[in-house]
Parts: C-alpha cells; structure tokens; sequence
C-alpha cells in the first residue's frame, strides 16, 4: 500500500518584492540589504530581477538563489541571465544608468521557487533532482507540488514532492501531469527540451480543505493513486474558514487522514499550530466535517467555534453511519457558544447505526466552552449513543459544557443507545458539566440499551449522581470550584490550557489502553507508555517518572 | 466574492456536479488571508533568551486580531485586558467569580516548548496575545503592513490558488450591483448600465456554497423521571441530498464572460477568470439556484 501525504494551506509561490537599497560583493555572490523588512524570505528561495543595461541597450531577466540569511542582510547567489552578461556587479541588482545618470535599483522577486542541478531518474514517475548552492527552498514540505514551465517545448509540467533530503540537497518528485501529452518518461519541467534547468515553482497542493476533500471523491485524481493512503496535511499559512467538509465518497482509496503537518501541530492549547476557524455557518446539523466513509482519520486539528455564535452550526465531527475504522484523535475544538437553532449544539455525534462490526474510536481530544445559550436546547460534547458498532472513548477531556435549558441536559458525554452498540469508555474526564436543573447536569450518560466497558473515568460534582462516572475505578464527586487543588493549568478565558495541574486528581488515575490507534499518543504528542509511569486520566499524559532517585517528588512535568 | 466552480460532473450522485460552486470567498476574507500570510509567526524571529522578538508589525498584527493580552505581572498574578473594550481585571491561580484561573509559571514554561509560540517579554516579564477576534478590520491590517513592508493591498486582491487547482476547477469573480434603473431582469454581466458595485457580505458566500438537505430523527433525549412529559424528544438532523445548492452555469454565459467553454472543460488548460473590481458581474447574474430552477 502506497502513502501519499500532500499538503493544504493558502501561501503563494511569491513571496516577496523588495528594492534593494545596498548591496556589497562582486559576484556571484551579493549581500543585500532592502528598504523595507523582507518577510518570509528563506534560503533557497529564488530572486529574479529585470535590469537594464545601456551596454546592450537591452533589459535581461537576472535570477538569484537566496544562500543567506542574517538579520535584515540577505546574501543571494547570480545563476543567469537572459542576456548571459555574467555575474559581474552591478548588472541584476540595479540597472545601468548609462553616461547620462546614476544606476537604478530594480526590484527584485522573490518566489518559492529553486533550480536544480540535476535529475536522476532511475524510479521514474518519480525523479530525485538536485539542487545547488543552499539547497531547496527551506520552507518545502513534502506534500508541496513543484511546477516547470518548459518554454522550450511550450509544456507545463507538474510533480508532486515526496521526500525531501536537505543534506544532500535533494528532493524527490513524482510526476503529475503535463500539458502536452508528454508523459511520465520525459525529464522535461525538471530540465528543458533544450536542456536548460528550470525554474520549479513550488505552491501547496490545495489552498483549502474543500478542494482536498473534491479530489478524494475523484475518480480520476491527479496526486494519488486509486488505492493508496492519502494524508492530507494541514499547514499554518492562514486559518482555514471552511464552514462544512462532507467526506462521503472516496473512491477505493485504502484511507483519508486529515491531519495537521508536524510543525505546526497544536500543543494542546488552542491557537497554537494551525487553526480551523470557519467564518461562515455550516447549516443547521450539517457539521463542520462530515464523514460518510470508512477508514478515515482526524488528527490535531485546532477548531473554533468562536466566530460562529449567532450562526446555525451546532456540530463539529458528524458520523452519518459509513464509518467503520474512524478514528477522530488529539483534536481540540471549542468556543461554541450562542444558540445555533432548534436541535441544540453537539460536538462529536453519529447520526446513524452503521454495521454491528465497525469500530469508531475516539481518543486524546480536548472539548471545551461548549454552550448553548437557548432556553429550550440541549449542548453534548461527545454523542455516539446511535452507533450499533464498538465505539472507543479513551482519554478525552471535556471541560465546561453548558446548557441554559430546564428541560434539555449539558452532556459530557453519551453512549450505548443501541442494543448492537458495545461502548469502551475509559480514562476520560467531564469537568464542569452544567444546565439549569441538576438532573440534566450528565457528566457520562449510559443508556444502556447494548453493553457497556466503562471505568477509570473522572466526573466533578456538578454532575447529576446518576450520570456520574462510573465503574470501580473512576472518580466522582471532584469539586469543580478548583479553589483548593486547580485541576488545570488555566481555565482563564482566552488562555485555557486543559493540561493537568501538578496538583490534579486525574493523575496517574488511568488505565494502560496499549497501543492500538495511537491511544497512547497524548495531546502533545507525548508517549504515555515511555513516561514510566500510570497512565493520567484526560488527554494529557503530565506525570513522568522521575530520573533521579534521590528525587523526593516523584512526578515531574514532561511537554 | 471569489468562487470556485466545479468543472464536469464528480462521479457519484452525491458528487459536486458541473457548475457547482465548490467554495467562495469575501474579498475581506481573501485580504486577510495573505494578511496572515505576511504576519505569519513564522516570519519573525527570536530574542537571544528565546522570547518572540516584538516586531513592530507583529505586534501591531497581534493586537488588531486578538481580543486579549495578558501580561505577567509576577509570580502568580496575570493582567488580561480585553482589547476590544479595555477591560481589564487580574488572574491568579485562586479562581476568580467566574471560576477562572492560571498557572501562569506552569502556562509560560508550557508555551515556550512550541518553537510557534507567541510569548513576549519586557523587563523580564512575560506578556501574550490570545482568542482570534470574530471581527477583524483587514484595511487596518494592510495599512500596517503597508508601513513596515513593501507590499501592497492592492496586489492581494486573488486567492491564492495552484496552477492544478486552476486547470481543475473555474475561478472567476463577482459582487453585488445595484442598478439605478432597478432591472431586477438584466444580466449586468459586463456592467454596461452603470450599476453601483459593491462586494458580496459572508451571508451571500454562506447561502452561494450551502447544500441541498433533508431532515430526519435520529436520536432521542431521555426524560427524566421527574418530568411531567415523559415523551422523548426527537434529535434532528440532516441527510445530504445535493452539496451545493446553487451553480454557475458557466456554458450558458461563456459569451458574455468571454469564456471559451471547451478551454475550460480542458484540464490541461489554465483557466482564471478572476476580473479587476470594477468588471465583476453581478452574482446574482451569474448564479442559479438549482431548486428554483428545476434542475434538481
């Protein structure tokens, strides 16, 4: 099985346009200094230039790779010219003022582009080219697409990037598409038919996750192939706005991730990596991602609700009942709040039975400020009670969820309506679950209908007794006032930081889950099975085994 | 407005159809995507004790889109100011009225760990921005950018799109016109009565890219025992008929958009329709709804 990981993000090829103000060196190599602050300028980059010269009365196109970077300094590397005047100074960073007047600076573009050196291709479709000089662009991920306008042959080629080695400067690329029939064997967009080196310019594969989620319903895709695992990849250009994603067909792929790219993954705090913030509703129960397809995975997604209070959306996550292999995991979303219309505002909900064999797991999420502000409406942060298949709910973490109704509860969580359903229910916390009357106050809702596994869980006392935690090993009844033992490292809005306290009771209360879907992988990234210690309650693993021995305090705090 | 429409029909029934508008976009949305762009964490650099470097722009950035700073005034107190009204009031680890807190040694040490982090500081204390405001005014952020760098707003008018997403989908642009003559019926495709344009509000964009749904009981709530009503009250929801509701029956206006249909169902050709502000059409000349018109 083939993975194929492209990434998603609004950034464009150019970067920057800056007019040098100073410049030192006599070629190739140049130190420049610009009028204004350069912003995302990255070694590797290229600068292009159209200078004039009076020498041949003639305006020749300069290209420059960015080799350095220091301060407001940019050191940049002469490659060619149209003209093939050379690398000799002035010529390229301004133009020639001729016997008549001084030179004049020419403004110079920058664009995530690169030239390379050379091509190998010994796997073709897919070609290892080298680059020169600083290498690629420092700021190419894997999943990025490179496109070579071949002029020589009138074509447009395109390659999507599939490894990048940054010590021997190579990137690996695989043929996409080109223009003119040329096919998968031609090296052109790479190297020219004349034989030149091209110029690749570098973009995202998608600019927004509507346009990822068109090309999985695609039968004729252009990045993938028709089995492969697609990865999409999140990267933090701009927040993503997209108000609703429907993932109901994909063709015969083995799986769709939908995941954030490593750096710019949360750390368990909101607004940290790259954010989801739709701008506009979803409609009424539409959700902000549905899915409708097996084997698919949502992974450290940042979404918010915020901007969407006086709109219709009421849910993030929709299981509308093909959903066997879902796995929705260290995501956090929060700040619903508003009344977004007459069905109340659910979180993570499944509409539909599904089969009796389907497994949807949901694991290491954050919920929080969850709150429906009507009268008459229901807030529940995670709902799987329809599903007639195994449900996992392991070591989430819900705080505050609020509903204003007399007659409609705030849920935390709720499960087991189906008489099909088994629901595993472990290692999960409901702090601060609240509605107008206390016995609409459910921090873990069993309905009962099927079976149930639920234990080593942790309710606050705000909760109804019977929709407390349950199970021999769970805990109840923690007071939710904080003022004695803070539970979290900040509730404080706008900074809510649900990581455990040092003092929080849901330490080393869990229970070890294994390995299985990464259960172990906390919030942050953390391996709860390398920390040494008893599993933390929650989506945060903060207990770690201490390496000293002379260490009075066992616990210290990892992340 | 920006949209960006399906070319030929997906391959399923519940597949974007030929014409669909897939996604739209604001033009304040659009400047404020490459605002995002210019001002992004990643552009500015550190202190040599490892705090954010309080760039002019970035600062300027931050307090226009964010509702909060807080400021760590020592050991345990945090100051938060609401930067949309100036309210301010103090944070300890002891919860406040509204059961709120911080562990501000905890918080700071947590942050500095993400290499993205966003934590200032000024003699010798921590201050940062938070919560992404609802509201943001983008011609002050560009005015700001303006300042301190050498783009310009002007120059930022487009999504930014690959030349793939280009050659597989129509990308063209519209707003709203208000004529003086009140045509309800003109086409206004090129504008030649002198119509007042303006751009299109998020509503539009909202009701341009909603789908076609049908509602359906999928769960109920429990009484409780105590409640007099004892019936359960159904959960709604929805099933997805169509993904979108509205399209751009693009083949049907490629004279008067100057399109040459066959260019456009190529995939092979780059197609960006995208016109200067003051060519737009009128999106209602170039949208239907596929209800109304029966297509669906």
């Amino acid at each position: 099985m083939t993975t194929t990981t492209v990434s998603i993000g609004s950034r464009s090829n150019t970067v920057d346009t800056e007019t040098p103000a100073t410049s030192s060196g006599s070629g190739p190599l140049y130190t420049v200094t610009f009028g204004t602050t350069p912003t995302g300028i990255a070694v590797g980059h290229i600068g292009t230039v159209a200078a004039f010269s009076w020498d041949d009365e003639d305006t020749s196109n300069y290209v420059y790779v960015v080799t350095a970077i220091s301060g407001d300094n940019i050191t940049v590397k002469y490659l060619k010219d149209d003209n093939e005047r050379g690398d000799a100074s002035p010529y390229g960073l301004y133009s020639s003022g001729g016997s008549s007047g001084s030179p004049v600076q020419q403004v110079m573009v920058f664009k995530r582009s690169g030239i390379t050196t050379a091509q190998a291709s010994a796997s073709a479709p897919s070609y290892t080219v080298t680059f020169g000089d600083a290498g690629p662009p420092a700021d190419l991920h894997v999943g990025d697409v490179g496109g070579g306008a071949d002029e020589s042959s009138g074509c447009e080629f395109t390659y999507l990037v599939t490894a990048i080695d940054l010590s021997n400067k190579t990137v690996t690329m695989k043929y996409v598409h080109d223009d003119g029939g040329n096919g998968t064997t031609s090296p052109h967009g790479l190297q020219g038919a004349d034989g030149n080196q091209l110029i690749i310019d570098f973009n995202r594969a998608f600019s927004t996750i509507t346009l990822f989620e068109e090309m999985i319903d695609d039968s004729s895709p252009n990045y993938w192939g028709s089995s492969d695992d697609v990865v999409g990849e999140l990267h933090a250009d701009s927040n993503f706005t997209d108000n609703t994603v429907t993932f109901d067909q994909k063709q015969s792929l083995s799986s769709v991730t939908l995941s954030v790219y490593s750096d710019d993954r949360h750390d368990g705090t909101a607004e940290s990596g790259a954010l989801w913030k739709p701008t506009t509703a979803s409609g009424h129960d539409v959700g902000i991602i549905r899915i409708n397809i097996d084997n698919m995975i949502v992974e450290w997604l940042d979404i918010s609700l915020h901007e969407l209070d006086s709109t219709n959306t009421n849910k993030v996550i929709v299981f509308v009942g093909t959903n066997d292999d879902n796995i929705i995991r260290n995501n956090i979303f929060h700040d619903k709040d508003g009344d977004p219309g007459n069905n109340g505002c659910f979180c993570i909900h499944v509409l539909a039975a599904g089969a009796s064999s389907d497994v949807i797991s949901i694991l290491n999420n954050i919920v929080y400020r969850w709150e429906n502000t009507d009268s008459g409406e229901a807030a529940s942060a995670i709902n799987m009670n329809a599903w007639s298949g195994t449900v996992n709910i392991y070591n989430n973490t819900v705080y505050y969820v609020h509903s204003h109704a007399n007659s409609q509860p705030g849920e935390g969580y709720k499960f087991n309506g189906n008489a099909n359903q088994t629901a595993n229910v472990k290692n999960n916390i409901s702090h601060t679950v609240t509605a107008n009357r206390l016995a609409r106050r459910r921090a873990f809702v069993d309905t009962g209908t099927g079976t149930s596994n639920v234990d080593y869980n942790l309710s606050t006392s705000d909760s109804s007794s019977s929709y407390d935690a349950q199970g021999a090993n769970s805990i109840i009844d923690v007071s939710n006032d904080n003022d004695s033992t803070p539970f979290f490292v900040s509730v404080a809005e706008g900074s809510e930081d649900l990581h455990l306290h040092a003092s929080s009771p849901a330490l080393e209360e869990g229970y070890d889950l294994g390995t299985t879907n990464s259960v172990n992988i906390d919030i942050d990234g953390i391996d709860r099975d390398a920390t040494g210690v008893t599993w933390d309650m929650g989506a945060d693993q903060t207990s770690v085994a201490s390496t000293t021995t002379t260490n009075t305090s066992f616990i210290m705090f990892v992340e | 407005m920006e949209i960006i429409v399906k070319i030929n029909d997906g391959p399923s029934a519940t597949s974007y159809k030929d014409g669909d508008i897939v996604q739209a976009f604001t033009q304040d949305e659009i400047y404020y995507h490459h605002a995002q762009n210019k001002c992004n964490i990643k552009n500015f650099g550190f202190t040599t004790d490892g705090m954010r470097s309080p760039e002019p722009l970035l600062i300027k950035y931050l307090e226009k889109t964010k509702t909060f700073k807080f400021e760590r005034l020592n050991s345990n107190e945090v100051r938060r100011t609401n930067l949309l009204t100036s309210q301010e009031d103090i944070l300890t680890t002891t919860p406040n009225e509204n059961e709120e807190y911080i562990d501000v040694y905890q918080y700071v040490t947590r942050r500095l760990k993400n290499k993205n982090h966003l934590i200032f500081r000024e003699n010798g204390l921590e201050y940062w921005y938070a919560k992404e405001r609802a509201n943001i005014d983008v011609n002050a952020l560009w005015s700001d950018i303006e300042t301190h760098t050498s783009s310009l707003q002007s120059q930022h008018t487009k999504f930014s799109l690959s030349s793939s997403e280009k050659r597989k989908f129509l990308v063209m642009n519209c707003c709203t016109h208000t004529c003086e003559d009140d045509h309800y019926d003109h086409t206004c495709l090129d504008c030649s009565c002198h119509c007042d344009l303006s751009e299109c509000s998020k509503e539009v964009v909202e009701e341009k890219t909603s789908s076609v749904v049908n509602r359906i009981i999928t769960d109920y709530f429990i009484p409780d025992p105590e409640d007099e009503d004892q019936t359960p009250k159904p959960i709604w929801d929805v099933e997805i008929l169509h993904k979108r509701k509205h399209q751009v029956p693009y083949w049907d206006l490629a004279s008067s958009l100057s399109l040459n249909v066959d260019d456009v169902r190529n995939t092979s050709v780059e197609i960006d329709s995208r016109k200067e502000p003051q060519q737009r059409p009128s999106v209602e000349a170039i949208t239907i709804n596929k209800i109304d018109a029966g297509i669906i």
